[in-house]
């Protein structure tokens, strides 16, 4: 996390490369994150320009953080949140997730096989995630797509540590439990062909 | 590592961040290894975990990329406006010249050459010379080719002896290389890749010249001005002079010196024109085109000025490292915040190699560190991998650069 704080200090000082490193770095993540609010395409591109606008104009004043990422991610939180608000609309209200396309570097030299198991685990993880209540889902994205301490979870959700940690858990366990079952059911399948 | 973690649950596995850092970025993967091969148990815990793993870390629809542009191209905007508002570059005023705009255009169709500044217009013996395989060499204004054999030649244009001297011998003489063009013509330095160059001028101005870069001068400066002509890069320590002053002229942009030490890279791959400015102050205008609407920027020291070769635009900002970018006159070269395959670049011209790239890679990672170019290829290649996950292979004067495969990452 080093790395973070001298990035975000040379973006302190107007070092330009740090601007656009932390806004080519986080850019995909802020609007997946966006999206887990609202549909609106166009609030979420608003919202975080505007964020960037606001670190751009008080860089000088800005406070230090060793972690960019969880930094946005809060900020743009509250952004949004102010949006949602002003326009009447709650929070989780429209929520997320509704046909991930899942595009893949690798894609082009996998075989066929390869592709169609990998594709196979990813319809199945996604029914189980389509099964978690918001807030699990919501949890698992900054644990595990943001890499977020849960420290940092806890300060996003406001919740505790230990319900948080339990969130996460319950969580895994339903993903954990869909893979397994169809793991058993590909065990007959191979059997009887 | 622990024996623990065969202890652990499929779910314990995926919150443990060292079990991520293995999955998703192949950190210890031989210890985790011996774990999975030792214990098909574990394996199968392993295999799960991985799966759920990789699905969260990638879940979500990818952004648009050209909505990505666009925001990042506002954002710029902004930042640029920002940054004008509180640098202390003194940019001539827009709105003074919108009057003289229409005119002005439609005089470009009728006097387009009357009014263009000539002094762009410089061929280079061999446009393309700068490529492996050439020899350093000095061609004469008289055509004479001299070759310089040495790795980092140094040419002398000695006033007190009348003679320009390389490597310390005395070759040619002056009064003989005026006599046969009055002192009109040009003479030029070519340096390959892999090569550097140190030119001492007539007016005491230094100038070292960098692999894969062509250098035009005069053996006196005898006009109002002190032209020069490059490609390539060249970083120069001018003498200054109020009533000649230097000016280099570069692909399409003249830089003017008041007084200074800056650093220009202008290579023909590249896409900018680069302009550092480490002390004193120069002014940059596009050579060509019509004067009245050729704004001339000032420079002050510890900026960088681009100029997009495409759209024919300068950007100036503030470079806080200015210092790194004339490194490469002390043999090492120091970056922080470049590009990968910019670094990349940069290593092809001084080791005249050419670098491929199989299969996805970072190449718009940003890394910092210092290298030393007296090391070999070979070394410095090995310094890079420690901080980018590539594995490379040197084949001949070609460098095979690939990401480093992570075995287990590959998704089935």
């Amino acid at each position: 996390m080093t790395d973070d704080r001298k990035i975000w200090n040379d973006f302190k000082s107007s070092k330009d490369y740090a601007l656009s490193h932390i806004y080519h770095h986080h850019i995909d993540l802020l609007f997946r994150y966006g999206r887990k609010f609202s549909r609106d395409e166009d609030l979420i591109k608003d919202a975080i320009q505007e964020l960037f606008f606001d670190l751009i104009r008080n860089r000088e004043s800005l406070g230090d953080t060793d972690n960019i990422r969880f930094y946005l991610l809060k900020s743009l939180k509250n952004k949004i949140i102010k949006t949602l608000q002003k326009d009447q609309k709650s929070l989780h209200q429209v929520t997320e997730i509704t046909e991930p396309k899942f595009s893949s570097v690798y894609s082009h030299e996998e075989d066929l096989i390869e592709r169609e198991n990998r594709e196979r685990n990813e319809q199945l993880l996604l029914k189980g995630l389509n099964e978690l209540s918001p807030r699990l889902r919501e949890i698992l994205f900054y644990r595990f797509t943001c890499e977020l301490d849960y420290p940092e979870i806890c300060d996003i959700m406001s919740i505790r540590y230990d319900s948080a940690r339990k969130m996460v858990f319950r969580a895994l366990r339903t993903l954990r439990e869909v893979l397994s079952a169809s793991d058993i059911m590909l065990f007959f399948l191979l059997k009887s062909c | 590592m622990k024996l623990k973690y065969l202890k652990y649950t499929t779910e314990e596995l995926i919150d443990n961040k060292h079990f991520r850092a293995w999955i998703l970025h192949g950190k210890k993967q031989e210890k985790w290894k011996e774990y999975t091969n030792q214990f098909p148990e574990f394996e199968e815990k392993v295999q799960r975990a991985r799966k759920i793993i990789l699905f969260l870390h990638e879940n979500g629809t990818n952004s648009q990329s050209a909505t990505v542009h666009e925001l990042w191209n506002e954002i710029q905007q902004y930042n640029k406006n920002i940054n004008r508002r509180k640098q202390f570059i003194r940019f001539g005023g827009y709105l003074k010249y919108a009057a003289v705009v229409v005119f002005a255009l439609f005089l470009a169709g009728v006097g387009y050459h009357v009014l263009r500044n000539d002094d762009s217009i410089y061929h280079f013996s061999e446009n393309s010379a700068t490529q492996g395989g050439n020899d350093a060499k000095l061609v004469l204004s008289n055509g004479q080719h001299i070759a310089l054999r040495k790795n980092e030649s140094s040419i002398r244009v000695d006033n007190t002896d009348d003679a320009i001297k390389i490597d310390n011998d005395s070759v040619i003489n002056m009064a003989q290389l005026d006599a046969h063009n009055n002192g009109q013509g040009l003479n030029e330095v070519t340096i390959p890749y892999g090569k550097k160059s140190y030119i001492e001028l007539t007016d005491g101005t230094k100038v070292w010249l960098n692999a894969g870069s062509k250098f035009a001068f005069p053996t006196r400066f005898t006009g109002k001005k002190r032209l020069v002509y490059l490609t390539g890069e060249a970083y120069f320590e001018v003498k200054h002079n109020d009533k000649q002053p230097f000016e280099v002229s570069v692909e399409g942009i003249i830089v003017k010196d008041i007084g200074t030490r800056f650093n220009i890279s202008a290579y023909d791959s590249d896409e900018n024109i680069e302009t550092v400015l480490l002390d004193g102050e120069v002014s940059l205008k596009k050579a060509e085109g019509i004067d009245l609407l050729n704004k001339e920027i000032v420079m002050m020291p510890g900026h960088k000025a681009s100029f997009d070769k495409t759209n024919k635009a300068f950007k100036v900002v503030p470079e806080p490292n200015a210092d790194q970018y004339i490194t490469w006159i002390h043999g090492w070269y120091q970056f922080s915040g470049q590009r990968i395959d910019d670094v990349f670049k940069r290593l092809e011209r001084y080791y005249n190699v050419k670098f491929i790239y199989r299969r996805p890679f970072p190449s718009s990672e940003l890394i910092a560190g210092k290298l030393d170019l007296k090391d070999s290829l070979n070394q410095v290649l090995t310094t890079i991998s420690d901080i980018v996950p590539i594995d490379y292979r040197i084949s001949g004067n070609q460098v095979i650069v690939n990401q480093k495969v992570n075995e287990l990452n590959p998704r089935n």
